[in-house]
């Protein structure tokens, strides 16, 4: 019968998540070992920063439970009081297959926990410690969880101020490999920010800052090139996005810099993302046609529009989760038991 | 009467648009629209018919079959879904199919509804191999403008999204608004060409095409050439490029209907 027993970000704090993780190095021993229990005959461990779940097959699985929730305590020395959750059969599959489609991830829908599930179900594959049941409670999962992030939102749209501005530069140029790059101000945010655009491809990083050995030591750390403050407007024209985050009090970025830059542009788009506070841009910039202009307001609205909108989609992926999980034939009149093994009488 | 062969095929063409227009707004609706291979088996399928439909038309006739408006409005259709297949992928615009599958439909559902649809097809008595080059060309850039209309409408909604700081999840499968800008100058320098050459086929056919049929398709041809040329010289932006693309094909949709009529 299946079972699964772990603890998570949810109710358990970070102190205690990082003396249960399973490093990859460890694990084919750890799961070596959770199959020497006496009820346990299959084992998966997801060994997270999140979470540390433990999946298994057992004749006897409140038995098993036990032993495990011992072996747990025993091996990473915990107190009495931290408390495992554990689901048996149908609530066992139903909890992977929600963790598998995102649902149970502190960002809601995010993709990492799907390839940390493959990596792990892998893992005790390689071990030796999965079999019939194991192996296809898995491949349901990764189906599952396909199958509800392609028919909903789950996993659409961008749920961060930077991965925003990311989805916002190609949702204007598309492939961000012809995009170049300038940073106002040589902040910390601005640095991530081109960071995300580089890692998308996007070239030519400019750097001007007041501080022109500032610029020049960031410029050099992005492979890109330093210029001096006075220097940027004469640059609008070759380049498409604009990252301003000067601590100057007032705003830096006026139309009249951009404007004689446009023809120049041959229509081609500008994209200035302005995360200062107090704002470098006049907003009136906004109102040119062809220049989007985004503050820290705007790009968050759109993250936190894009959280509820996950938010929304829950009860239509518990819905697939729960019609897969009842045409699934894992839970079909003949409950898959380990094919070794008898069934036990439960003792509890 | 029992429909024809022809009938028949055009009618399970407009179908096949009006499943491939249904299923992407349905998609688009519910934000999980994909390019992909649904997409491209309706509008195949459709093409694939009209395709069937002229060859048998153009057999029957024994020449382009293009000499009732039922037939020009079908040959339309036939080279708006043609061009999507070419600049669809040329340009990474496969959600342009979304656009294409409505006005294939349009055209096609308008070609559908003329009275002489039902009618056989009549021999034609004389070939003019200028008068056929001119009025396939002509409609060939018809579909070139459609599909630029098309990618107008597309860039129009965006550039209004993207500065209402809003992007919805319909919106969002949309292509990037650069790609649109260069799909639809594109476009519309090869519709402009290829209505060039109709125009100068015109002038080299035995018997001229009436002179007010010709100053409408003069009148079609400068506005898109006047088009280009200021967005050459003067650099227009590109949401009024896209907008001028977008409402500028009434143009020719006007000097369709004034040609039909005559």
């Amino acid at each position: 019968m299946l079972l699964c027993l772990g603890l998570s970000y949810a109710h358990t704090p970070v102190e205690v998540r990082e003396r249960v993780a399973v490093p990859a190095s460890h694990l084919a021993h750890a799961l070596q070992a959770l199959v020497q229990l006496p009820d346990v005959d299959e084992a998966v461990i997801v060994s997270t920063c999140n979470r540390m779940e433990i999946y298994a097959s057992s004749p006897a699985p409140s038995a098993a439970i036990a032993q495990i929730d011992s072996w747990l305590r025993h091996r990473f020395d915990l107190s009495p009081d931290i408390d495992f959750f554990h689901h048996h059969r149908e609530d066992a599959a139903r909890h992977l297959f929600s963790l598998a489609s995102g649902l149970d991830s502190m960002v809601l829908g995010e993709t990492e926990i799907f390839g940390q599930i493959k990596d792990a179900y892998a893992a005790a594959h390689a071990a030796g410690t999965t079999a019939r049941l194991l192996n296809k409670l898995f491949q349901e999962s990764f189906r599952i969880g396909k199958s509800v992030r392609h028919n909903t939102q789950i996993q659409r749209g961008s749920t961060s101020v930077g991965s925003v501005a990311v989805e916002l530069a190609e949702k204007i140029f598309g492939d961000l490999r012809d995009s170049h790059v300038m940073l106002l101000g040589a902040g910390d945010m601005s640095r991530r920010c081109a960071q995300s655009l580089q890692s998308r491809g996007a070239k030519g990083i400019i750097v001007s800052n007041r501080s022109h050995q500032r610029a020049v030591e960031l410029a050099q750390e992005m492979n890109g090139r330093a210029i001096s403050f006075d220097e940027w407007p004469a640059h609008t024209a070759q380049v498409d996005i604009i990252i301003s985050s000067t601590a100057a009090p007032h705003t830096v970025i006026h139309p009249e810099q951009v404007l004689p830059s446009l023809r120049r542009r041959r229509g081609r788009p500008l994209f200035i993302i302005d995360i200062a506070v107090p704002r470098d841009v006049d907003p009136l910039i906004h109102n040119i046609e062809g220049v989007y202009l985004y503050d820290i307001d705007a790009l968050e609205a759109l993250a936190s529009e894009t959280r509820q909108r996950r938010q929304n989609e829950i009860a239509r992926c518990l819905a697939i989760i729960e019609e897969q999980l009842q045409a699934s034939p894992l839970f079909q009149p003949h409950p898959l038991h380990h094919p070794t093994r008898p069934s036990l009488p439960d003792p509890i | 009467m029992p429909l024809s062969r022809e009938f028949l095929a055009l009618l399970c063409a407009a179908l096949c648009y009006l499943g491939g227009f249904a299923y992407a707004v349905h998609s688009l609706r519910g934000g999980t629209y994909r390019p992909g291979p649904w997409m491209l088996l309706f509008l195949g399928a459709g093409g694939l018919l009209q395709t069937l439909f002229l060859r048998w038309r153009g057999q029957a006739i024994g020449g382009c079959p293009m000499t009732t408006p039922f037939e020009l409005l079908t040959f339309i259709s036939w080279s708006i879904v043609a061009l999507y297949f070419v600049i669809g992928s040329a340009y990474r615009l496969s959600l342009l199919g979304v656009f294409t599958a409505p006005l294939a439909l349009l055209f096609q559902a308008s070609a559908l509804l003329r009275p002489e649809a039902l009618a056989p097809a009549l021999p034609k008595s004389t070939h003019s191999f200028w008068g056929e080059l001119h009025a396939a060309l002509a409609l060939v850039s018809y579909g070139a403008f459609a599909l630029a209309c098309a990618a107008g409408i597309m860039f129009l909604l965006q550039d209004r999204q993207l500065k209402q700081h809003r992007i919805s999840p319909g919106l969002r499968q949309l292509p990037p608004i650069h790609y649109l800008t260069r799909a639809i100058r594109g476009l519309l320098l090869a519709g402009t060409s290829l209505l060039t050459v109709a125009i100068l086929s015109a002038y080299r056919m035995e018997k001229r095409p009436p002179a007010d049929k010709l100053t409408i398709v003069w009148i079609v041809w400068a506005l898109y050439v006047g088009l280009i040329l200021y967005e050459t010289r003067r650099g227009m932006s590109a949401r009024r490029a896209a907008a001028t693309a977008a409402f500028g094909f009434l143009v020719p949709v006007a000097s369709l209907w004034f040609i039909g009529r005559h």
